[in-house]
């Protein structure tokens, strides 16, 4: 109830959404030739790096199915790790519109993201043609891409909810939390299969909603069979992470203005 | 008729001592308690006490005082941004307001595209700056309107932050430092649209200002704050000799 009361106050300011995330959106990349094509560089970069790496190590022999693989894990890893990074700083970037407006605060969180999201699926897409031209098979399995999305950005927003608060008040956590989502990427099947994971410790990592991400989005493109169960827990850790961290930044949301 | 109560506000804000000598461990704790009763990293601050006003329909009020009187923290908590530390604010009308103009422009947007910006920020929809966006930029009388703002001088940025305030539905109107930058001709301009705008009925219209003349031809009445206490309340001329006297 409380939240459907929130949500349409959010939907008041939909507008201000649009042009708020326009205005993150070209000020990113402003003055640069390339725009845009910066943001989904990255993801193909490092995928390159760690693709190269595999073949000196002999992880893998072929370089486009490793590629394909390392890409499958980055893609969905650098939509998190950036709207942890972004939606959390908010706040401290937006000091002066806080200061002076007043809207429902949850805007800034979903404007910080929407660039990132729209490199996302740029980089999507051209992952999508790869995998089209390695294997033209179009499956009923990639409607399940937006569940996946969901449990992403479920997760990345909830986590970004709980920083919020500290990193405003003590600034130091900003420094912290910069250092230690990059970290991340190593308990999450990024670069290396979940199965290089054995015994007791399968449980606890599975329930990091990181893995059923991207052992789906790899299902997926790979056409394997779906880990179901995976994905299911994934989706409840997410909606946990979400709901809790949601009602900690409503209570919270209009009482950080004096610390910036 | 009553449109906006304040019952008792008072505002301390707490302020961060710097190190002054407290360990590292002790911050830390201090950050996991209650940062109010430890006393270690925070000085108190009183910006407001004790405010009880009560503002009415067709009413034009005025703010005056030195820098560092409350004035903005009270408009602050009027509008909502910061919660007052006790008491309470009665209100069931819509309520926004403006302090300086332009507080959301973005450099790298067209001049068009901070108007939509601006906009929707407190409140309309597109829809609404559509049909008003050639009469919002005719009246700041800026020709390039489709270049970047970083472009713009802050005298330009001024019109046309300000040009936007005659379409902003709200009843009751906060008007913080309403009229800095623009020139001499561009201010007279806005007196005559904000002398338009305050005509509108059952408005509640509230201007802090450090400008007596502007004040004493707008309002009805006039508030005069000091060191976050309400020291004068009347009609305009007898409130600025007040206000001259204390100076």
């Amino acid at each position: 109830m409380f939240l459907i009361k929130y949500f349409r106050e959010v939907y008041k300011f939909k507008d201000f959404l649009y042009f708020l995330s326009l205005s993150n959106f070209k000020s990113q990349f402003s003055q640069t030739e390339l725009g845009f094509l910066w943001g989904i560089l990255n993801p193909f970069f490092t995928s390159f790096a760690f693709t190269v790496l595999g073949l000196i190590y002999h992880v893998s022999d072929d370089l486009i199915t490793h590629f394909v693989f390392t890409l499958t894990g980055m893609l969905p890893w650098v939509l998190f790790k950036e709207t942890v990074l972004n939606s959390s700083e908010c706040y401290l970037k937006n000091a002066n519109l806080i200061k002076k407006v007043k809207f429902p605060r949850i805007i800034l969180i979903i404007a910080s993201i929407a660039p990132k999201f729209v490199d996302f699926l740029v980089g999507f897409a051209i992952l999508l043609i790869i995998s089209f031209i390695r294997n033209p098979v179009i499956s009923i399995s990639f409607l399940l891409i937006p569940l996946l999305l969901l449990i992403n950005m479920f997760t990345a927003i909830g986590i970004s909810f709980l920083f919020i608060k500290p990193i405003t008040n003590l600034r130091d956590v900003r420094f912290l939390i910069r250092h230690i989502i990059p970290l991340v990427m190593f308990i999450s099947p990024v670069v290396y299969s979940s199965s290089a994971i054995h015994g007791k410790w399968l449980e606890v990592y599975s329930y990091n909603p990181l893995v059923p991400i991207i052992e789906g989005f790899r299902a997926v493109f790979n056409h394997n069979a779906i880990p179901w169960f995976l994905i299911f827990k994934g989706f409840v850790v997410s909606a946990i992470i979400f709901f809790f961290g949601l009602f900690v930044f409503v209570k919270n949301e209009n009482s950080l203005s004096d610390n910036l | 008729m009553v449109t906006l109560e304040l019952q008792d506000i008072s505002k301390t804000f707490f302020l961060r001592k710097e190190s002054n000598g407290a360990s590292f461990f002790k911050k830390i704790r201090s950050f996991f308690y209650s940062s109010k009763t430890t006393n270690l990293l925070t000085k108190e601050f009183i910006a407001l006490e004790n405010i009880n006003l009560k503002f009415h329909e067709n009413e034009i009020v005025g703010i005056m005082g030195i820098n560092g009187a409350g004035k903005s923290t009270l408009a602050n908590i009027m509008y909502g941004l910061t919660k007052p530390s006790s008491g309470c604010v009665i209100t069931h009308r819509t309520i926004i307001a403006l302090f300086g103009f332009g507080s959301c422009f973005n450099n790298e947007l067209t001049g068009r595209e901070n108007i939509y910006l601006n906009g929707t920020a407190y409140g309309l929809s597109k829809k609404q700056i559509d049909n008003h966006i050639d009469e919002i930029i005719a009246f700041s009388e800026i020709e390039e309107i489709d270049i970047q703002l970083k472009f713009y001088s802050n005298g330009m940025k001024a019109r046309l932050g300000f040009s936007l305030v005659a379409y902003i539905e709200s009843d009751i109107l906060i008007l913080d430092e309403a009229l800095v930058g623009g020139d001499a001709y561009f201010q007279k301009k806005c007196i005559a649209k904000l002398k338009e705008i305050i005509t509108r009925p059952n408005k509640t219209f509230i201007i802090v200002s450090h400008s007596e003349s502007l004040l004493k031809e707008l309002c009805t009445k006039i508030i005069v704050m000091k060191k976050g206490k309400i020291e004068f309340e009347s009609d305009p001329v007898s409130a600025i000799e007040f206000y001259k006297k204390d100076l």
